[in-house]
């Protein structure tokens, strides 16, 4: 609700610190029988004597708390999440570098990584559990919406593809089948969010003491789509306990190099295939 | 290795004898003792014969288990591939028709017409000049060079050179063969065999030497034979993905045919695998590159 006379009173707040000197100004502005003055007295405000400042000194910048508040919204917040997950994970593993660099002559204690891993907050591949389960649901839904018994005939082949196409991956289960970069070979997690050029997956810790500190730890990995090929697995609906049979799909990073939303309204094209690898 | 033009015996649709079908399958063993595992059968027909549109099983005459039994020869993979001989391009109205009917899609344009409205028009991987006897029209860079970007190559069958007996036809290939390779700037080009008699395959050595002496760097020869890969991932992903966006099955040269079905449709009942019980790990083995 805005306060009866809301600009006036704030232009006056400026000038008159006390709340009666306002009131009373207004007052007499608005009655027929006062002064009905048509102007608003404003009063220079105090400014403090301009001292010689010297030239390193600089103003501590005003931030107002409603263009804070204007600023944050979802996206942005992902983002200093993920960055700091993501710094949160460097350190993490750094700290396992240092002491794997230790030479101590009595036995080192082994390296508190459980504990270190819930303090720093680095998520966890079984967290994002609940989310696969959610996605392969939706796939199943999406990609075979007719099959309602196991006698059911699947469609056909480029009507699923084309469903798929513009499917939403978050929460998807994906491998890297093949990639320019040998690093990412292999790797396998559930997408946390799909952005223009990543997947940004959530792997799992290995357990495994001789692993590399970085997949100790686990938590998010940030892979380009770009010459990058994705596996996933999809279970066909409503099978029964002994024929319990699945679909292999490969995504091919380099042509979703989009955002979800956009990909649903895109109309795909085929290129020149030298880029996808 | 790749062959991607072994010539199916017939031009149309006529039964192969028996020797036809031997001496196929001698060229394809020839090519597989020769180190090149993915080949290509090519079934080279006018575009003035009918195409069987009503019944579907019979758009593909090659059919791949009578000629040859892959099973007994470990990494080679069979590819089926149409060449369309053009001269009017507008009569090939049905030909998007059959393209899911074979691995690859080729044309042989006989005019210059023929060859720009073909590249323009038409979702094609592979074009082959007559490079054997005389071009009755000229290659410009500008027409070629629309094609290598989009991905199109362009062939050149090194069979007539050692086979023909005519000194005329001989002149004309290698005349014509530097055309090309001047009209695509040496990019954008496969090699191929186009072999009937399995005597005259050649393996990766000789082809190399050969081309050699007309010039070209070893390096360009190398990414000539290199590109018959991306001709067979383009007619692939046509029949196997939606749009190159996302293809079935998970294999990561996205070559692999195996799983088709045999007549063409687009059903994904091959593509279907059984799940190990008690062991969900079993699709968590890591996959390394050779």
């Amino acid at each position: 609700m805005l306060e009866k006379n809301e600009l006036e009173r704030h232009l006056l707040s400026r000038c008159f610190s006390d709340r009666e000197k306002i009131d009373e100004l207004l007052e007499t502005r608005y009655t027929f029988t006062g002064a009905q003055k048509p102007s608003l007295v404003l009063l220079p405000t105090k400014t403090e004597e301009s001292k010689a400042k010297s030239l390193l000194h600089s103003e501590p910048t005003y931030i107002d708390e409603q263009l804070k508040k204007r600023k944050t919204n979802t996206r942005l917040e992902a983002r200093t999440y993920l960055k700091t997950v993501k710094k949160n994970q460097d350190s993490l593993v750094r700290k396992i570098q240092e002491y794997n660099r230790l030479k101590l002559k009595t036995p080192k204690k082994p390296f508190p990584l459980s504990k270190l891993i819930v303090k720093f907050q680095i998520p966890t591949y079984e967290e994002f559990l609940p989310m696969n389960r959610l996605w392969n649901d939706y796939a199943q839904s999406l990609a075979f919406p007719e099959i309602k018994s196991p006698e059911d005939k699947l469609p056909n082949k480029q009507m699923i593809l084309a469903r798929l196409a513009t499917a939403e991956y978050s929460g998807c289960l994906l491998t890297v089948l093949d990639s320019r970069n040998p690093n990412l070979l292999g790797l396998k997690g559930i997408v946390v969010y799909d952005t223009q050029y990543t997947f940004i997956i959530c792997v799992e810790r290995d357990e495994d003491e001789d692993a590399t500190p970085a997949k100790q730890v686990g938590g998010f990995r940030f892979v380009p789509k770009k010459f990058t090929l994705f596996t996933f697995d999809l279970e066909l609906p409503n099978q029964t306990e002994q024929d319990d049979k699945y679909l292999s799909f490969t995504l091919i990073g380099s042509r979703i190099d989009t955002r979800a939303v956009d990909r649903s309204t895109k109309k795909f094209k085929s290129h020149n295939v030298e880029n996808i690898l | 290795m790749y062959d991607l033009n072994v010539p199916w015996p017939r031009n149309n649709y006529e039964k192969l004898t028996d020797e036809q079908v031997v001496g196929l399958r001698n060229v394809i063993v020839t090519l597989y003792s020769l180190k090149v595992y993915k080949v290509a059968i090519n079934f080279e027909i006018d575009e003035s014969i009918r195409l069987p549109v009503n019944s579907p099983q019979e758009i593909n005459p090659i059919k791949v288990p009578e000629i040859i039994d892959v099973a007994k020869f470990p990494g080679l993979s069979v590819y089926t591939r149409l060449t369309v001989v053009v001269n009017d391009s507008s009569k090939l109205v049905s030909f998007n028709k059959f393209q899911n009917y074979f691995d690859l899609v080729a044309i042989k344009p006989v005019s210059e017409k023929a060859l720009q409205l073909s590249i323009i028009n038409l979702n094609i991987d592979l074009i082959s000049v007559a490079l054997s006897s005389r071009l009755n029209f000229y290659l410009k860079h500008k027409i070629v060079g629309q094609a290598i970007k989009k991905g199109v190559k362009f062939e050149i069958c090194y069979d007539s050179l050692i086979s023909s007996s005519s000194s005329m036809s001989r002149k004309h290939l290698i005349s014509n063969l530097i055309q090309l390779i001047r009209a695509t700037r040496s990019n954008g080009v496969v090699i191929a065999g186009g072999c009937t008699d399995a005597i005259n395959v050649r393996s990766l050595n000789n082809i190399v030497n050969f081309f050699e002496t007309l010039g070209l760097k070893r390096n360009k020869i190398n990414q000539f034979i290199e590109n018959s890969r991306y001709v067979l991932m383009n007619g692939r992903l046509r029949i196997n993905s939606y749009k190159q966006v996302i293809a079935l099955d998970d294999d990561d040269e996205l070559l692999d045919n195996s799983k088709d079905d045999p007549m063409g449709n687009s059903v994904v009942n091959g593509y279907k695998k059984q799940k190990r019980k008690g062991d969900a790990d079993e699709q968590t083995v890591k996959r390394t590159k050779i």
